[in-house]
Formats: structure tokens, C-alpha cells, sequence
């Protein structure tokens, strides 16, 4: 599905990201004149080797060879993923500073606190992964399938674990749904979700497969399905959420985005730079393992979807108690 | 069992490995010297290097790092008074105080060999118990943590040398500062006002440097003389090492503090801090010299020293078994081990028997590099006390500034790192005790997330508790510590025998 | 120390009215959730307030740590107090370079009452050397200030 997608998609790509950017095109630069000239930043909203810091480097080393210059990373921690967006928004708009962001920071931390941007702040450049996700128990349960855990819902409140949005969404969607009562209980890292299912003190967990991998392997956990579009490619049998017939997905994706007054140019060979970059077999397996499949998308596919995402969560935040007031 | 190790030191012995583990343990000894950097912002800096090698390459240089900058963070809190990092704050109380008798190379030399010795304790524990101990760590839930937090808690009554009241104050104070940031539960920022650093909480790095290193600089510029009263350091090597009596007063505590550190440092959830606060007070209640504590007892360094090293290796079960780091820089190694493709859990050892074994051995080797290493310097380092005031003093606040700027990046860190030192200061000019509030503040959010985690499961029903024994046993020792830590306030001084 | 214990605790109690009353705008209890944010907070800072009554009744006696004179009066305690202040709010703006070689040379000069000659040679190397140290050997970032500007492309410092 996701290949004819980005195909129709790509033809766009120098269309919209000039008009995007009308205010912004500053005449100081010749034409004709290489860019970049200089080495890039990008700054990665959580730490060094996380699963995000990780897949922001496997694409800043393809993009290098495209773009010629190198790609500095930097780990600008903080505020939940919030403070190196905030630190972009306020960045001179010449492309040499760029920001690599996922759902959580764009479409997610604006609803539940106070952030100095918005999704009008930032020029999007491309997407580049996207993430999986699964609901496990504990082998040695009662449910050996999504609908017996689904129909168990439905009869009594049922404990699950997980970090906290959009990890959590997924679960809350059935509860609206198909009137189950999962009860989220939030853990700090995705380890802990899932070991509390291993020791049985929640009975179901919505992670993603770097955590949930070695229990499953290890015959401790049942994967039951896979709450992303896609399926794991670990476990090719267990469906989706939806192919099970439940109309329920966790979205999230992690992409570039660059602040809005960028020339419309510089923008146009950095999001052609980012997307050959996802669209390389190595970036494929660097991202497998830390659970995520690559998503190419132009600049316009990645803000749409990051929009879409916005005002889904945004709904979906809110009644389940966990937007701001 | 012997074959693994065997085969692990096969593993490490090449020319490329063995150069790793002495980089590393070198450069994180040199970077633990620096303030607020830490061994987690230090493996962050360096694991672009190490994703040029390989896993086991790779795991062996950041292994050597943690190590390294563990006892980095020791010679500053010795010699300075500048704990690295919430474990080695413990190690300033007793270690700066022997630092000011003139026996810092004594507190240096114990603090490396009961390393060395807990560390080695803590490998073979890594090596026979893994299996059984990571179904402990699975054992444990909601409840459990928030009573074993709670028996954390109650330690305090162990550094309440300057009255109840005030300990209490600490401690409570040290609870809320560990508040700040988003709820656990329900996101909700608290204590934020819109300040963006704050969001995640209040930095270790700042509170600790602020607290302890720059209110005792302050202190160094309010004495008379431009140089700290210290007795003038021994001229011979031997005389930097620890006397015989030393030693004798050293060897239980060093045992004890071995084992205490290794099943505590098994949990997440601060299991180093907690560690080494422990042992002090295990020692403190134990030992023939409790008029000494606070004044430069021997044990309160050994003891303390020993179990934060041991629980340093006893981090590595859940990562190594079920791939839960137990602290900042486990969750980076884990960080290192997924980028290489090792997918860490119950099956490492039987698919990478390479890397499990090769880990194992590298931090033994790790340990041993950093002993060699270590205290041939122990005099060089002690010369630093030499140093006139006018030097010393400004390099501290040199190091001190830019060590809290690397931590986060971010004005605010600096200026919470000076508002904590003056803070630091005042406290210490009403005769406040530090410990109680560093040790609430690391315990404090586990305590918090754990207790309403536990409710939320319970659906809001507090005496679902009494169906989980081992919080039940926690809630007694709780009890049973703050009792022990009342009566042996009460005890009088004179009464201790005079010992050997 | 007992008039310094004092002041700590009013210090608390200020403290815990500020806290108690920003925490009871969160909600202490929630029917779906069970305890809410503001339940831990509200308690603290209660306790905080009891607690420091507790010390003002009974602050403990003896002289306070650093002795009895007044740090006020202490040239030493002002000149690095003042630098420390300089340093926390210059960083960032002046980077480090800047910062570190000002506040050094008012530690020295005012604290310590050193020459001229002696406060600008040790300013100058003790800034050169942890730079080169910590951000040129460590790799270290740096607040970017005018010398870690000029310094960043010759690959020295890195800015961050």
C-alpha cells in the first residue's frame, strides 16, 4: 500500500514545498551556486542510542552521500521530545539546521502541554520511518487470541501496560469501539511494560518489538496482533488489528522537518536528499532493529500525515482524560 | 560455567579488545573527574565511536567507560567534595572528611580495592545467579517496589545526626524537588511553570554539583586560610595506602557492602544510590566507631564504595536477561547492543555466548585495569590538595560550569546548579544534613509512580497489599530500620568499647 | 547555627505555602485513576510545613559550619560568589571562553588579591586548558559564545 502511495506522492514533491515556503526566499543566494556548503545539523530529540537517534543517523549517513557535506548529530534532549523542537522553530531558516521528529513531539506533546510551536512552525522535508506495534500476554494465559482478549475485555476491566501515547491509543480506540474496558497503567520504559506482564501484574501490554521481542522469543509472551498498519516481519503470521477485523491502528512515523522560513530550494534538495536516504536496503535493516519498517514519503505526504495524526490524536487524547485543560 | 569465563577472556584478549578496556577505563576515570558529565551523558558522547566496531568491541570500550567514570566520580568526592554522580554523594560525607585529616589517599586506595573486590564478588554473581535472579527482578511489581522504596526511605533515620526534625525537612524537600516535571501517571506538568528544562524534572547533575560541589566552594573561599586545613599528605607511596588498622576496620564493611550492593543494584529504580546509602547505614549501625561517622570513618567509605560497585554489575542481569536497564547508562549500553543487532534477553547466552561471556570478561578486566591503573596515581591525585586555594578553587568553578552546561545544554541546568549551591550553603550553615535530601530525591519518584501504579491495578484499593508478602516484609524493615536508626540516635557516644 | 536553622525553616515554610498552593490547583484525587497529581504534592508540602515548625522550635545548637562571622563581611565569600552568580547567568550568552576567563580574573583579583599580572596569566591558561581538555580532546559541547564561534570551525570545540 505504501509504495503506490509515495509514488502519486513524489511527483508533488517540488510543487508543494515551493509553495509552502512563498514568504520565505531570500534573493542572497546566487543561482547556480552549490548547496550546501557547509556541514548540516540535525538535531534528535531524545538520546544517543535510543531507537529515534539511532534511525536519525542510519539516514543522515545515506543522505551525506547525496548532499556531499556532513551530518552532524545532535542530542538535544528534553521536555519530552519538545525542546529540540522548540530550539528548531527558533533556528536561523538558512537548512543548515534540521530537526528529525515522530508523532510524539509534532502531533502528540502540543495537546498535553504547553509548546512554544505549532505545526505551522516547521517546513516538512520527508518522512523516513515508521513505527510497529503489538499486544502481547503472558504465554502460559488465558487468551491465545485478539478476540479472546477483546471478548475477556468486554465482560471485566482488564489492566494493560504501556509508556504512554501513542503506545496507549491503540487500546483506548477499542474501548471506544467495541466497548472493552482495557485500564492503561503507564511504565516509565517499554522493559518494564513488559515485564510486569511476564510477573502478572497487568495482564496485557501495547509495545513495540525491541522490548517485546525477547519475551516473545523466549516463550515467556504471546504476541496477539499487531496494532500497526503493518505486521512484524518477525512474526509474519500474526495479523494487524484491522486484518483481525477490528478497525483500529496505531500511526506513528518519525521524518524531517526543517523551520518554516527555509528557502523553498534548500528545502527541495534536503527532502530529495532525506527521501533517496529511506529509500536505501541498508537504512531497511538498521531500522528493523529497533522495530521499525521504513516509510518513504515526500515532504507534503509526511506534513499531511503528521496533520491527519494531530487531529486524530488530539480527539483521541482528549477522551481518554489525558489532554491538557 | 569456567568455560564460559574461559572462552569470554579468549574473547577479550586480542590486541584491539584489550586496548578498548584500558581506553576506556582511562578516559572515563579522566571524564569522571569532570562534574556533572556522568558516565551516561560520557557513553552518549562516545557511542558515535563505538558504532564503528564491533558489538563486542563496542561493549567492552562503553563497559570500560562506566567503570572508569565510576571511580572518576570517587577521587573528586574524596579530594573536592564534588559527588559525579547521587552514588557517590555518601562517598563525600566520610571520604572528604579523611580527605581533610590527610588520609585522601587512604580513602582513595580503599575505595579502588574495595571496588575491585565487589566488583569481582558482583561478576561471579552475574555469572552463577542470572537465571533465578532475573525472575526476582519479574517478581517484583508495583508493590513491591513502592514498599521496597519506603524501606529506602526510612534510611534516613541514619543520617539524621543533626536531629529528626531537620532530616525530615530534608528528606520531604528532596521528595518534592523529585516531583517536579510531567505526572507519571496522567502527563500533567507539575512545578513546570512553562520552563522547558523543567518538564523532565529537576537534573541530578545541577542539584548534586550545586548542593555539594559549589556550596563547598563557597566554603573554601570563606576560610582564612588560601589553603583548606589538611595535614601534609606522606612523602612515600606506602604512605598514601591505607594503614593496617584501616584495613582491619575496612574488610567487613567491603564484604558486606559487596553483597548489599549486588541485590539491591539488581532492581531498577535507583539501585546504586539506594546501594550505597544502605551500606553507610548498615555500617554505621554495626560499627565500634559510630562517634567517627560523618567525621572520616573508614567504613563509611569501603562499605559504600564497595556496594555501589557491585550493584554496578548487578545492573547487568536484567539487561544482559530480560534487556531492562536498571539505570541511565545500562539503558544506554542496551542503547549500543540493539544498534549492533544484539537483541539482549533470556536467549543471549545461547545465541551469543561471544558477547554474553566476552561482556562478563571485560568487566572483570575492566575492574583490574582500573585498580593498576588507579593507584599508582592515588599520591599524584592527593598532591592535587596541595594545590593553593587561588588555583584549585577556580578550576572547580570552571569544570563545575561547563560540566552542568553538558549535561542538558540548557541555560536554566547552570543557573539551578548556582541556586543550588547557595542553597547548599545555607543548609549546611544551619547544620543541615545533605544526604537525607539526595537520597529522597532519586527514591522519590519510583516511590510515587510504583505506589499509584499499584493503585490504579487495585482500582484504588489500598489493602490489596496484604496480598503480596515480599511488600509486606519490605513495610517491616521499614519499620524495623526506623526503630534501629531512633535507638542508636539515643545511644550515647561513650558507651562504644574501645575496640582493637 | 541555630539562627541559621531558623531562617531555613521560615525559608521552608514559604516554600511549602508556595507548593501547597500551586499543587492545589492540580487534582488531588481523580474517580477513574485513583490518586491524581496533586495527591503527593499536597502531602509534602504539608509535611514540609510541619517539619519545619519542628526545626524552628528546636534548631539545634553549636557554631554553624565555616564560623560565626558574617559571610557578608568576607571578601573571599563575595568575590566568588559573585563569580559563581556571573558565571550562571553569563554562559550561555557569552559562551565559555568569555565567562570563564572574567570570572577567574574577578576570583583572583578580588577574592584572592592577586596582581594583575598573576590574575590575567592564570585566567588565560586555566581557559585555554579545559577548553582544550574538555571540549578539544573529550569532546565536549560548548555554549556558543564570540570564542567558541571562532574556535568550532577550526575544529577545536564543538558547539552545542
Amino acid at each position: 500500500m505504501s509504495g503506490q502511495e509515495t509514488m502519486v506522492k513524489r511527483r508533488h514533491l517540488i510543487l508543494a514545498t515551493g509553495g509552502g515556503t512563498l514568504l520565505a526566499a531570500p534573493s542572497l543566494h546566487a543561482q547556480g551556486a552549490r548547496w550546501p556548503d557547509r556541514e548540516i545539523t540535525i538535531l534528535v530529540p531524545f538520546g544517543a542510542g535510543g531507537s529515534t537517534d539511532v534511525s536519525v543517523r542510519a539516514v543522515a549517513a545515506e543522505a551525506e552521500k547525496t548532499l556531499g557535506v556532513p551530518i552532524q548529530i545532535v542530542n538535544r534532549v528534553g521536555g519530552q521530545g519538545t525542546a529540540s523542537l522548540i530550539q528548531l522553530a527558533q533556528s536561523r531558516p538558512d537548512g543548515h539546521t534540521l530537526g528529525s521528529a515522530a508523532m510524539s513531539g509534532l502531533a502528540i506533546a502540543p495537546h498535553m502541554m504547553e509548546v512554544a510551536y505549532n505545526l505551522d512552525s516547521f517546513a516538512y522535508l520527508s518522512g523516513a520511518a515508521r513505527f510497529l506495534y503489538g499486544i502481547g500476554v503472558k504465554a502460559d494465559g488465558p487468551y491465545s487470541s485478539i478476540q479472546d482478549l477483546i471478548n475477556a475485555a468486554k465482560a471485566r476491566r482488564i489492566t494493560f501496560s504501556a509508556t504512554g501515547p501513542p503506545n496507549n491509543l491503540g487500546m483506548f480506540e477499542l474501548n471506544r469501539k467495541y466497548g472493552t474496558r482495557f485500564h492503561f497503567i503507564p511504565f516509565q520504559s517499554g522493559a518494564e511494560a513488559v515485564t510486569a506482564v511476564l510477573g502478572g501484574h497487568v495482564e496485557a501490554t501495547s509495545q513495540t518489538p525491541p522490548e517485546m521481542l525477547p519475551a516473545i522469543q523466549s516463550g515467556r509472551m504471546r504476541l496477539l496482533a499487531a496494532s500497526s498498519p503493518a505486521r512484524w516481519k518477525e512474526f509474519p503470521d500474526i495479523a494487524t488489528l484491522r486484518e483481525a477485523g477490528f478497525d483500529v491502528t496505531i500511526e506513528s512515523l518519525l521524518g524531517f522537518i526543517a523551520p518554516r522560513a527555509t528557502p523553498a530550494d534548500r528545502l527541495a534538495t534536503l527532502s530529495d536528499a532525506f527521501r533517496r536516504a529511506a529509500e536505501s536496503p541498508a537504512l531497511e535493516a538498521a531500522l528493523g532493529r529497533f522495530g521499525m519498517v521504513p516509510a518513504v514519503m515526500d515532504g507534503p505526504g509526511f506534513e499531511r500525515a503528521i496533520r491527519e495524526g494531530h487531529a486524530r490524536f488530539g480527539e483521541q487524547l482528549r477522551e481518554a482524560g489525558l489532554a491538557r485543560r | 560455567m569456567m568455560e564460559g569465563l574461559l572462552h569470554g577472556f579468549a574473547v577479550l584478549m586480542t590486541v584491539q579488545n584489550v586496548t578498548l578496556c584500558i581506553l576506556g577505563a582511562v578516559l572515563g576515570t579522566l571524564v569522571g573527574v569532570l562534574p556533572g558529565l556522568g558516565p551516561a551523558t560520557t557513553i552518549a558522547l562516545l557511542l558515535p565511536i563505538s558504532l564503528k566496531l564491533d558489538p563486542t568491541g563496542a561493549i567492552i570500550l562503553l563497559a570500560g567507560i562506566y567503570y572508569g567514570v565510576a571511580y572518576g566520580g570517587t577521587i573528586t568526592s574524596v579530594l573536592m567534595r564534588i559527588p559525579g554522580e547521587a552514588s557517590s554523594v555518601v562517598t563525600c560525607i566520610d571520604g572528604h572528611a579523611m580527605a581533610k585529616r590527610g588520609r585522601a589517599g587512604a580513602a582513595l586506595g580503599i575505595a579502588a580495592i574495595g571496588s575491585f573486590i565487589a566488583g569481582t564478588f558482583g561478576i561471579l554473581g552475574v555469572m552463577l545467579l542470572s537465571p533465578p535472579l532475573a525472575e526476582i527482578v519479574i517478581a517484583f511489581g508495583p508493590w513491591e517496589y513502592a514498599a521496597l522504596m519506603l524501606a529506602g526511605l526510612s534510611l534516613i533515620a541514619f543520617f539524621a545526626a543533626s536531629g529528626i526534625a531537620k532530616a525530615a525537612l530534608m528528606a520531604f524537600l528532596g521528595l518534592f524537588l523529585g516531583l517536579v516535571g510531567l505526572d507519571p501517571i496522567s502527563g500533567t506538568p507539575r512545578f513546570t511553570f512553562g520552563v522547558p528544562a523543567l518538564v523532565d524534572g529537576v537534573n541530578i547533575a545541577p542539584l548534586a554539583l550545586g548542593l555539594f560541589g559549589l556550596s563547598e566552594l563557597l566554603f573554601l573561599a570563606l576560610s582564612k586560610d588560601a589553603k583548606p586545613e589538611i595535614l601534609r599528605p606522606p612523602s612515600t607511596m606506602l604512605g598514601f595506602m591505607p594503614n593496617r588498622e584501616e584495613w582491619k576496620r575496612s574488610a567487613a564493611p567491603i564484604a558486606r557492602g559487596s553483597v548489599l550492593g549486588f541485590f539491591v543494584g539488581l532492581l531498577p529504580g535507583g539501585g546504586a544510590v539506594l546501594a550505597s546509602f544502605l551500606s553507610y547505614a548498615v555500617e554505621k549501625r554495626l560499627t565500634r566507631h559510630p562517634d567517627e561517622f560523618g567525621k572520616g570513618a573508614i567504613e563509611g567509605v569501603a562499605g559504600p564504595e564497595s556496594a555501589n560497585n557491585s550493584g554496578t554489575a548487578g545492573a547487568f542481569i536484567p539487561l544482559l536477561t530480560l534487556g531492562i536497564p536498571a539505570n541511565a547508562v545500562t539503558a544506554l549500553l542496551l542503547g549500543a547492543l540493539l544498534v549492533h543487532g544484539v537483541q539482549p534477553g533470556p536467549m543471549i547466552l545461547e545465541r551469543q555466548p561471544e558477547l554474553y561471556w566476552g561482556v562478563i570478561a571485560s568487566m572483570y578486566f575492566g575492574n583490574f585495569i582500573l585498580l593498576v591503573l588507579n593507584l599508582p596515581f592515588v599520591g599524584l591525585f592527593v598532591r592535587a590538595l596541595e594545590v593553593p586555594r587561588r588555583y584549585m578553587a577556580t578550576a572547580i568553578l570552571l569544570i563545575c560550569a561547563i560540566g552542568t552546561w553538558s549535561v542538558g545544554l540548557n541555560h536554566f541546568d547552570v543557573l539551578m546548579a548556582v541556586v543550588f549551591g547557595f542553597v547548599g550553603f545555607a543548609l549546611r550553615r544551619g547544620g543541615f544534613d545533605l544526604g537525607p535530601l539526595v537520597l529522597a530525591y532519586v527514591l522519590g519518584p519510583t516511590l510515587e509512580r510504583s505506589l499509584r501504579q499499584a493503585l490504579l491495578i487495585a482500582d484504588g484499593d489500598v489493602t490489596e497489599v496484604v496480598n503480596h508478602p515480599i511488600a509486606l516484609g519490605f513495610l517491616a524493615a521499614a519499620a524495623l530500620i526506623l526503630l534501629s536508626g531512633m535507638v542508636m540516635r539515643r545511644r550515647p557516644a561513650v558507651v562504644q568499647d574501645g575496640g582493637s | 547555627m541555630a539562627w541559621n536553622a531558623r531562617l531555613v525553616a521560615i525559608a521552608s515554610l514559604a516554600f511549602a505555602a508556595l507548593a501547597g498552593w500551586e499543587a492545589a490547583r492540580l487534582p488531588a484525587w481523580s474517580q477513574f485513576d485513583g490518586p491524581g497529581p496533586g495527591l503527593l504534592p499536597q502531602i509534602l508540602a504539608a509535611l514540609i510545613a510541619v517539619a519545619a515548625i519542628g526545626v524552628l522550635v528546636a534548631p539545634g545548637t553549636g557554631e554553624p559550619e565555616g564560623g560565626n562571622a558574617s559571610p557578608l563581611r568576607s571578601r573571599g565569600f563575595l568575590g566568588y560568589a559573585g563569580a559563581m552568580v556571573g558565571v550562571g547567568l553569563a554562559l550561555p550568552y557569552l559562551g565559555f571562553g568569555v565567562t570563564g576567563f572574567l570570572a577567574t580574573l574577578l576570583v583572583l583579583r578580588v577574592a584572592e588579591g592577586a596582581g594583575w599580572g598573576l590574575a590575567l596569566f592564570w585566567s588565560f591558561t586555566l581557559v585555554i586548558a579545559v577548553t582544550l581538555v574538555f571540549g578539544t580532546a573529550l569532546g565536549v559541547p560548548f555554549p556558543p559564545g564570540p570564542v567558541e564561534r571562532l574556535l568550532a570551525p577550526l575544529g577545536l570545540v564543538r558547539l552545542g
